[in-house]
């Protein structure tokens, strides 16, 4: 059926790996592909791409997500008994991570009304105390790393992440000045005790190392470029900038929730990017 | 790759874990008024969830958007579930239908590269960095259907079987579909050379190439 000079195509090689065709014409292509290099070599392909998609890591729901997804449900819970029983409920939607000033004013009234079902979806958070008073910025540095916990309290977007490197980096390598004081970005009103969870990073080496390990497992701790507190998508943030091993002259940035601090993974957004001249 | 653990298939989560309750247990309660249930039970697979939905469509705003239709969706139908599969399968089914709708609407291909987070290997012991962007990039370019079967099937590590059940197809058609977006991907990755236009032309387009497979 299958010669030196006529192979059979892709599909049919993928179809016969899988066992789909009938039994005659998957015994022909098999018995081609024992003495066909070409043939093997596709299948190896077929291979090299299942392996591919198998190497995926896992992921996690993100924080964010699931606070969504928690009030969704929770406003479920809490419609009027008295209302049709189908009555759509109507929640606005997410167009895009940027810009969430609204909704989470919206998220923080439903989580108000239902906060046990909420809380039934929330990753598992540290019993956090909010603290009154913001830490002061402090120069304070663990003595085994050569960096500044900044806390400039700058909005990070996805957009404009990969322009603020250098200076997240600048920052923590002289101990930088603390941005003008700015509003509190909408999100963070709600969420005092995240602000100051990943404040504490910037005073407490337990902290700092808690979210370090996060991001370094499973091994040793990493020392960052540079790391900076301030916000994302309307949530405290706190941006670390590593190098990228193997690669000189790239970054991996790594946008962290509030829950880092506790040493739990949080994370928003990861970008890998050009390494800041002269770092 | 670290981790050795294979994954759970869709079923083996509803086999009750000591005295806690099973996923049947769960729906059940939540059926009967227990507004707590629900959130206990989408909590328990909301993480390989959330991972059919984002390796499906690419970007966490649409996986994002899908997963919260999916989910109101199922706390709405739960008394329609009848015990026919297992309740994550169930769960799962309503996760992709949401899922290949979002696509269908979508014009946009899905945003690259830097949206989706794959932290498994953050420093990237073991190279996988780089392959796993382009991996990403590349599942966003098959057409949605051979796209599902493959992030069931390659991704999940789902048995065929269950995958089939998820989609409401015959075993046969999600072998085919798997089959030839992983050949896409190959290509497309340059794990292949195309051999000839023919092959290229295969798998070009969604369209089922092949004879029927008829399953009992």
């Amino acid at each position: 059926m299958f010669t030196a000079d006529s192979h059979p195509g892709i599909v049919a090689l993928a179809d016969a790996a899988e066992g789909l065709p009938d039994a005659e014409s998957a015994a022909a292509v098999r018995a081609h592909s024992v003495g066909c290099r070409e043939c093997r070599e596709q299948l190896a392909g077929l291979t090299a791409a299942h392996d591919a998609l198998a190497g995926l890591s896992d992921v996690t729901m993100p924080d964010d997500v699931a606070t969504r997804i928690a009030a969704a449900l929770a406003a479920e819970f809490g419609a009027a008994p008295a209302g049709p029983p189908n009555a759509p409920t109507v929640l606005p939607r997410r167009r895009r991570r940027v810009g969430l000033a609204g909704w989470s004013a919206v998220a923080a009234g439903v989580l108000l009304i239902c906060a046990i079902v909420a809380s039934a979806l929330q990753l598992g958070r540290s019993n956090r105390s909010p603290s009154a008073s913001h830490p002061e910025r402090s120069t304070a540095t663990s003595s085994s790393h050569s960096f500044t916990v900044t806390d400039s309290g700058r909005a990070y977007t996805a957009s404009g992440l990969p322009a603020l490197v250098p200076a997240v980096v600048a920052g923590s390598r002289t101990g930088g000045a603390r941005a003008p004081a700015a509003a509190a970005p909408p999100g963070a009103a709600t969420d005092l005790a995240g602000v100051s969870a990943l404040g504490r990073m910037r005073t407490d080496p337990r902290a700092l190392a808690a979210c370090l390990s996060v991001l370094s497992a499973p091994g040793p701790l990493l020392d960052p470029l540079g790391v900076d507190i301030g916000t994302y998508a309307g949530k405290p943030a706190a941006v670390f900038v590593f190098p990228t091993s193997g690669h000189p002259t790239q970054v991996d940035v790594y946008v962290e929730g509030a829950a880092c601090a506790a040493g739990h993974d949080a994370l928003l957004y990861f970008l890998r990017t050009g390494r800041p001249a002269g770092y | 790759m670290p981790d050795t653990v294979p994954p759970a298939t869709p079923g083996a989560a509803s086999r009750p874990v000591g005295a806690q309750p099973g996923d049947t247990d769960l729906l059940a309660r939540h059926v009967a008024g227990d507004r707590e249930a629900f959130g206990i039970l989408v909590r328990r697979h909301r993480d390989r969830l959330w991972a059919v939905a984002l390796r499906t469509l690419g970007n966490p705003d649409d996986a994002a958007d899908a997963l919260q239709d999916a989910l109101l969706s199922a706390c709405r139908r739960a008394a329609d579930y009848r015990g026919e599969a297992a309740v994550t399968t169930w769960l799962h089914r309503i996760v992709v239908n949401a899922c290949l709708d979002q696509a269908r609407r979508r014009v946009r291909a899905a945003t690259p590269l830097a949206a989706v987070p794959d932290v498994g290997d953050p420093h990237d012991r073991f190279g996988q960095r780089e392959t796993a962007l382009d991996v990403t990039a590349a599942l966003a370019t098959l057409p949605i259907d051979q796209r599902a079967a493959v992030v069931l099937v390659d991704v999940m590590g789902y048995p065929v079987a269950d995958a089939a059940t998820i989609l409401d197809v015959p075993v046969g058609t999600v072998k085919s579909r798997a089959a030839r977006g992983r050949a896409a991907l190959a290509l497309r990755l340059g794990y292949l050379r195309p051999r000839n236009q023919a092959a290229s032309r295969d798998v070009g387009h969604g369209e089922e190439e092949g004879p029927r497979h008829v399953h009992g």
